[in-house]
């Protein structure tokens, strides 16, 4: 084995990020999150950004966790919640203005129906599922997001898997083994 | 829908993430603080020789400004794409687009500008985010050129609504109107306030509450009567 230089030693230790590295490296993940967790592009942007001018304004300490990503999923997915119940009244009050921006839903059927189905869920149970599909996470990493037990994130999880099962007619066979 | 839940989760969470991968901005655009002040005050002061250069042409003819009923479902159109494009009367490569009318700030993150644009001077009214990581977050509404050369709906307030900024009433007033109120579809009416006055004549815009929808603007003259324009 070659020698490691001093330079290439240096490189390979891990050093805090960025804020333009994490926004770069994470930013489509967050606002896949958002747009799952939204069901609207639009709204999605605006959580994803929201997320990370959080973490942007808190950079001195957010910088300092273990994963700073995980804090801006987090941030994301908890407001995701209310900006859901604000877009429902936004959306009935715009409808009704001629001239209306119309962003079209461009996810296909099947897909749209799923996250339908999953926005549908006890909100913890559609946050795990999300970041569990979207980001292909393990439980632990999902409860470290969450800030909740593992134990939690596992029951969350087997809830929506059989309510989605149920309500999408699917087969769970072999579904929860990487968890 | 026989699959299994775990393929089509996954399929749904591809699908899902393809859907938004062209929102994805490759570089943030942090601005600094300090500098944002500076930058608006030298794009304030840029506007204000842009105007008087404009004005100074004569090529202004406010009767054009216009809009109608029919012609409402064209008025949102998204705005050219980045934060320079949307200046006011400031277009891409930093030249005028139009007559700069008026600016200002709404909350904390966004600024707005009205202007006049085109050969036909169409009101227009451009909003755009100024916060970190939203040079996106813009949109513009103008109004759509005269139909039948007729200026009885010259005063019909537009309205900017995208979810993106803020939703604003905006238009052109009588010079002979003092104040204005805007009433909203609840019966709500908001502050009165004064129109901008400019060369080629009155207007004004005024941001509406969250999920607001207006229904009139109020003109209040100084003799004590008023008109009514309704949307």
């Amino acid at each position: 084995m070659v020698p490691m230089s001093d330079e290439r030693r240096v490189e390979a230790i891990p050093a805090v990020r960025s804020f333009e590295t994490m926004y770069r490296q994470e930013f489509s993940a967050v606002l896949a999150l958002a747009y799952v967790l939204s069901g609207s592009r639009s709204a999605a942007e605006e959580l994803a950004q929201e997320a990370f001018l959080a973490a942007h304004r808190r950079w001195d300490a957010v910088s300092q966790y273990d994963d700073p990503a995980a804090w801006v999923r987090r941030v994301c997915a908890n407001r995701s919640t209310s900006l859901i119940r604000r877009r429902v009244s936004e959306a009935k009050a715009l409808a009704r203005l001629a001239g209306r921006r119309v962003v079209p839903d461009e996810l296909p059927p099947d897909a749209a129906a799923f996250w339908t189905h999953v926005r549908k869920l006890p909100k913890r149970q559609g946050q795990v599922v999300a970041l569990h599909y979207l980001d292909d996470l393990p439980v632990a990493e999902i409860a470290a997001i969450l800030q909740c037990a593992e134990g939690t994130v596992k029951v969350h999880l087997h809830r929506a898997r059989a309510t989605l099962a149920a309500e999408l007619r699917c087969d769970l066979t072999g579904g929860e083994e990487d968890e | 829908m026989n699959a299994d839940l775990d393929n089509r989760a996954r399929d749904a969470a591809a699908a899902a993430k393809a859907s938004v991968a062209h929102l994805v901005h490759t570089e943030p655009r942090p601005v600094s603080r300090r500098a944002r002040p500076v930058a608006l005050l030298l794009g304030g002061l840029a506007l204000t020789i842009v105007a008087v250069l404009n004005l100074q042409t004569g090529d202004h003819n406010v009767t054009k400004v216009a809009t109608g009923p029919a012609q409402r479902d064209t008025m949102v159109s998204p705005g050219p794409p980045g934060p320079s494009s949307l200046g006011p009367g400031v277009g891409p490569d930093g030249g005028p687009i139009g007559i700069p009318l008026s600016s200002g700030f709404a909350g904390d993150r966004f600024r707005w500008a009205l202007y006049a644009e085109g050969p036909s001077r169409n009101l227009c009214l451009a909003v755009q985010s100024t916060a970190v990581l939203e040079p996106d977050r813009a949109a513009t509404t103008c109004s759509p050129p005269p139909s039948d050369g007729s200026a009885k709906d010259v005063n019909r307030p537009l309205v900017l609504t995208d979810g993106r900024v803020p939703s604003f009433v905006f238009g052109r007033i009588p010079a002979d109107v003092a104040e204005l109120t805007v009433v909203l579809s609840d019966g709500t009416a908001l502050a009165r306030q004064a129109p901008v006055q400019t060369p080629i004549g009155q207007f004004y815009a005024v941001e509406l509450p969250d999920r607001s929808i207006p229904r009139a603007v109020i003109g209040h003259r100084k003799d004590g009567t008023s008109v009514r324009y309704e949307y």
